[in-house]
């Protein structure tokens, strides 16, 4: 038998699943628009910063957490998630969010520093749960 | 929360399941070919799907945040290549399979190593300096094949520094415009691209240089939002195109037979006729693999391999590729939609660019739409630089967009 | 950064429209320009189709098989041509390089057809069997003994011959030589080409002479339908028709006949009769005569094409020309089909039929697809007019110029032709002879010329009997 003609069918399942494939994908591309912005993934574990040492400020307290979903935004300025009113804190000092599962704290470019077990951080790094963070007077734990 | 995950998920994993899918049909049908059967097909479609399964994998295990869609979108039309190319020539599929599997390693590499690309945007200098020498290497020790002289041949390895160059003039472009303030800051990189493009011209690579001048008219467009300068461009090249019409043999001779291919239908124009022998033999629905005759087209791996996939699975398929770039190309860009900083959002369209507008001139070119230029199908064609190329820049489109989440 | 956002968006909408423009011009492509690019000579891929179906046999009218086709692999075929030379112009060739000619040509659809189809539904009801394509095979009128006759009788000589059925218009045989070797077109195209003889022109339909004395039959019958009084009519000939101080006609020879009848006239061959007459009749009555009988115009047929005859417009008074042009000479050219279909219409009572050169298709089987039936193109002259021109003609071969066409046991008809073509820097006439046999119950009509064979009583005449002779002997 002459299998070679059974190109013939093949051709069109060919087509065929390539063309289920765009519609799966036309599909999958529309729920994101309609989605927008909220298309961002949740990840399964929950973060936060638990407040060991509020400082200066009346705005936290000791032993408080405060859960990481997106963005934490650090800093003097009142539009940050975390304000801080300690004038050791630059207006934008520093930043905590989710990357790739992980939480990732980065260092705004403070002009005093954003402390990170003991050690000055530069630019950004993974947080580890325990992990020790401290701003001014302030200081939080990764939990 | 987990709802939403695991839905993403199942897309994905539905797409995944639906290539591999046609991936092995796709084989098996080569296997039919040959009598009794063809087993290095079978080989090859399980290979295939291994490799695209892992790196999936390792993707998603390590990288989640990024945008899994471009990889599976890039292995599709991966895939779709193998395969022609294994029905056209054994020995050269292997070869793809292989660049397949270094570019794809490539593409993982770039997004472990490359740090946060903000941190680049310094450097705009050093970009320029890589870019002057990659598209000016082949001025001096270039070697011209099929007509362009921009290859470069060390022993038995032979590779295209504009290719390369490619991915420094966008860096260069995207650090150099993210600094955009008026008129005046526009100057510099306008004196590269002419450079750059004039570099092009020389070296007879008019494919390149029409990808150049698209990516950079984008760039332009998306930084200062002025219409007027897009325009400005095009005039330009339109006024550039006519003086090198003018003065250029080679130009003329491209615009000749694209106008009328049957004036010379066994020697110049000779690719662009058998090309389109191929398209119209195809119809709808194609030959069916293994039926056609793409044999008599010249170069039917490379530049020409829409043609040869259009004549034996017809113009749907054609049809389709076109439809699976334009997706790519719109996960790219939204890559640059979701962006934080001015040069990852340019470098991410620009890399978008570059992709979309090749795609565009060579299946311009097939089709005799606009004259034939000698460049390749991203991810589609054989081509191991081209491929490479293609992945790293995917890669780096893959970090900005986990960036914007 | 909102203003990148929505040039983004911008963009994409731009690069959409270009990947649409781009679907929509393959669209255009598939549907209009593809079609009519297909089929063109440099897509081998035409050729490897064509290929695939074993080309079909050409018989002759005995079923002798004049073509043979073998597959030499899944790409190229090898056609034989049994006869080789002998039908080189009548059948054609079909090379890929060299294209298609003649017959292979003209019914080269049905020589490839095959009702067997590359589809799903096919390969499902045969049971994935491959099928074996084969074309239908045609059944001609040619008789390859008259053909080998008067290719044989035809020698060395340039020239052409062609045999009609003229109760049919069933071609018998068309030959023109010199001829070529279908059987090795590759090896010998550059020596057939520099050929200055042009082998590859089929005389027989292409060739256009001037007819000569032959052409007086137009001119006879002319003046039965428009003079008064022409059986009646006689001539003093003198030898010698003068025009003016310049010009003039002569016999042949110089021959004079002195007082000779409208019959004596034609069967004798006077140039001066025959000019007297052409000046009677004036170039638009001659010329109304002629393009009765398609000059100046296509000719109906089947499985040839038939070169246009042509006849001058003369003006009043170039006497000189419409005398020359009563004679067939002048600016006078007709092609050797012409002639015969001339002598055939007169042997058919005024009927002119059509030529046709293949009388069935069938398949591979033998089942007959389609039978071609004699078609009649129309009464040219009226069946009295016939009967006067048939007696003359039985008596130019009787008592006339043509008594070496004369066969003992058959009455040969026909008429004499010495065509002078010193236009062309020759000497020597061609030798025509155009008729038909038997006077009763015309079977055969037939045209013969004989390039530069001189008289045309003696070289086309003598041919022409060979050739009736064995067209008659079946």
């Amino acid at each position: 038998m002459d299998f070679s003609k059974l190109s013939l069918i093949f051709k069109v399942v060919i087509i065929a699943i390539i063309y289920i494939i765009i519609f799966t994908a036309l599909k999958i591309m529309y729920k994101d628009i309609k989605g927008g912005s909220k298309g961002r993934k949740e990840s399964i574990r929950s973060f936060g910063l638990e407040i060991i040492e509020p400082g200066n400020n009346q705005s936290l307290r000791k032993g408080g957490v405060i859960p990481i979903k997106d963005v934490i935004t650090i800093g003097r300025k009142s539009d940050n998630v975390v304000v801080l009113n300690d004038p050791y804190a630059s207006s934008y000092h520093a930043k905590v969010y989710i990357k790739n599962g992980e939480c990732v704290l980065e260092d705004l470019e403070s002009t005093n520093g954003t402390i990170l077990n003991g050690e000055r951080l530069l630019g950004k790094e993974y947080l580890t749960s325990g992990d020790e963070i401290a701003i001014g007077s302030v200081s939080f734990k990764f939990i | 929360m987990v709802v939403n995950v695991l839905r993403a998920d199942r897309d994905e994993r539905k797409l995944l399941r639906y290539t591999y899918l046609l991936c092995i049909v796709c084989f098996v049908n080569l296997a039919v070919l040959k009598q009794p059967f063809d087993k290095g097909a079978l080989v090859m479609s399980v290979v295939t799907c291994l490799l695209i399964g892992y790196s999936y994998f390792v993707i998603r295990r390590f990288f989640s945040d990024g945008d899994k869609y471009i990889f599976i979108f890039s292995s599709i039309l991966s895939v779709i290549g193998i395969v022609m190319i294994y029905r056209l020539d054994m020995a050269v599929s292997i070869k793809q399979v292989i660049w397949f599997a270094v570019s794809v390693t490539g593409f993982i590499l770039t997004v472990v190593i490359v740090p946060d690309l903000k941190r680049f945007s310094k450097y705009k200098y050093i970009f320029l300096i890589f870019t002057i020498i990659f598209m000016g290497m082949c001025m001096v020790i270039g070697t011209e094949v099929y007509g362009a002289k921009n290859w470069v041949i060390i022993g038995k390895f032979s590779f295209q520094p504009s290719e390369f160059g490619k991915l420094f003039f966008i860096a260069y472009l995207a650090s150099s415009l993210k600094d955009y303030k008026d008129f005046k800051s526009l100057i510099e990189p306008a004196v590269v691209v002419m450079i750059c493009l004039g570099f092009m011209v020389l070296q007879k690579d008019l494919g390149s240089a029409l990808i150049f001048f698209g990516i950079s008219v984008t760039m332009l467009y998306i930084c200062t939002s002025k219409l007027k300068y897009v325009m400005a461009c095009i005039g330009m090249f339109a006024v550039g195109a006519a003086i090198s019409y003018q003065i250029f043999d080679h130009v003329r001779l491209r615009f000749l037979i694209w106008r009328n291919p049957w004036s010379d239908v066994n020697d110049k124009g000779h690719q662009i006729v058998q090309s389109m022998f191929s398209l119209a033999s195809g119809g709808l629905t194609g030959t069916g693999l293994g039926l056609g005759h793409p044999e008599y087209v010249p170069v039917n791996t490379s530049d020409f391999i829409f043609a040869a996939l259009c004549e034996e699975l017809g113009i749907l398929i054609g049809f389709a590729i076109i439809i699976l770039y334009f997706l790519l190309f719109y996960r790219c860009m939204r890559a640059a939609f979701y962006g934080e900083d001015k040069f990852s959002r340019l470098l991410a369209v620009g890399f978008s660019t570059m992709i979309a507008c090749q795609v565009l001139v060579i299946i311009g070119g097939v089709t005799n739409m606009i004259p034939l230029t000698g460049i390749t199908m991203p991810l589609v064609s054989y081509g191991g630089s081209s491929m490479l190329i293609t992945f790293l820049a995917l890669g780096i489109i893959q970090k900005i967009s986990e960036e914007g989440r | 950064m909102d203003d990148i956002t929505k040039n983004i968006k911008r963009v994409l909408i731009v690069f959409l429209i270009c990947f649409v423009g781009l679907v929509s011009y393959i669209t255009y492509f598939e549907m209009v320009v593809g079609p009519k690019i297909v089929n063109n000579a440099a897509n081998k891929r035409v050729w490897v189709k064509r290929n695939e179906v074993l080309r079909g046999t050409i018989y002759d009218r005995n079923m002798q098989a004049l073509t043979k086709s073998s597959k030499i692999d899944s790409t190229t075929q090898k056609r034989e041509y049994t006869a080789g030379a002998m039908f080189a112009h009548v059948l054609g060739y079909v090379d890929i390089k060299y294209g298609l000619t003649g017959l292979e040509k003209k019914y080269d659809e049905q020589l490839i057809y095959s009702s067997v189809q590359d589809t799903v539904m096919s390969y499902i009801k045969s049971g994935g069997k491959t099928q074996a394509k084969l074309g239908n095979n045609l059944k001609t009128t040619l008789d390859y003994n008259v053909q080998k006759k008067a290719y044989d009788l035809l020698g060395d000589n340039k020239g052409a011959v062609v045999v009609l059925n003229p109760k049919t218009g069933e071609i018998l045989a068309i030959v023109s030589k010199p001829s070529f070797d279908p059987n090795n077109l590759e090896a010998n195209w550059a020596s057939i080409n520099s050929n200055k003889n042009m082998p590859l022109i089929n005389r027989a339909t292409a060739g256009l002479y001037p007819p000569g004395s032959t052409f007086k039959t137009i001119t006879a019958i002319s003046a039965i339908e428009n003079v008064s009084g022409i059986m009646d009519r006689t001539f003093n000939d003198t030898g010698k028709l003068v025009f003016n101080s310049k010009e003039s006609l002569s016999n042949f020879n110089g021959e004079v006949l002195g007082n000779i009848t409208f019959k004596q006239a034609y069967v004798h061959s006077s140039n001066f009769a025959f000019g007297t007459l052409g000046l009677d009749l004036g170039n638009s009555k001659l010329k109304e005569t002629a393009e009765k009988f398609f000059f100046n115009s296509d000719t109906p047929a089947d499985g040839i094409t038939i070169e246009n005859s042509k006849f001058p417009t003369l003006k009043s008074y170039e006497k000189g020309n419409i005398a020359q042009s009563a004679i067939g000479q002048s600016s006078v050219l007709a092609s050797p089909m012409e002639m015969a279909l001339i002598s055939a219409t007169i042997a058919n009572d005024g009927v002119m039929m059509k030529p046709y050169l293949v009388s069935e298709v069938m398949k591979n089987s033998g089942e007959k697809v389609k039978t071609i039936e004699p078609q009649s193109i129309k009464q040219v002259i009226s069946a009295n007019t016939s009967k006067i021109m048939k007696d003359f003609m039985r008596t130019v071969v009787a008592e006339g110029t043509g008594t070496n066409a004369a066969l003992s046991d058959i009455n040969v008809c026909g008429k004499t032709g010495t065509a002078d073509h010193s236009y062309d820097g020759s000497n020597t006439p061609h030798s025509w002879f155009i008729g038909f046999a038997p006077y009763d119950n015309p079977q055969v009509a037939i045209a013969v010329i004989v390039e530069d064979g001189g008289q045309g009583g003696i070289a086309a005449a003598k041919i022409a009997a060979g050739v009736i002779q064995t067209a008659l002997n079946k």
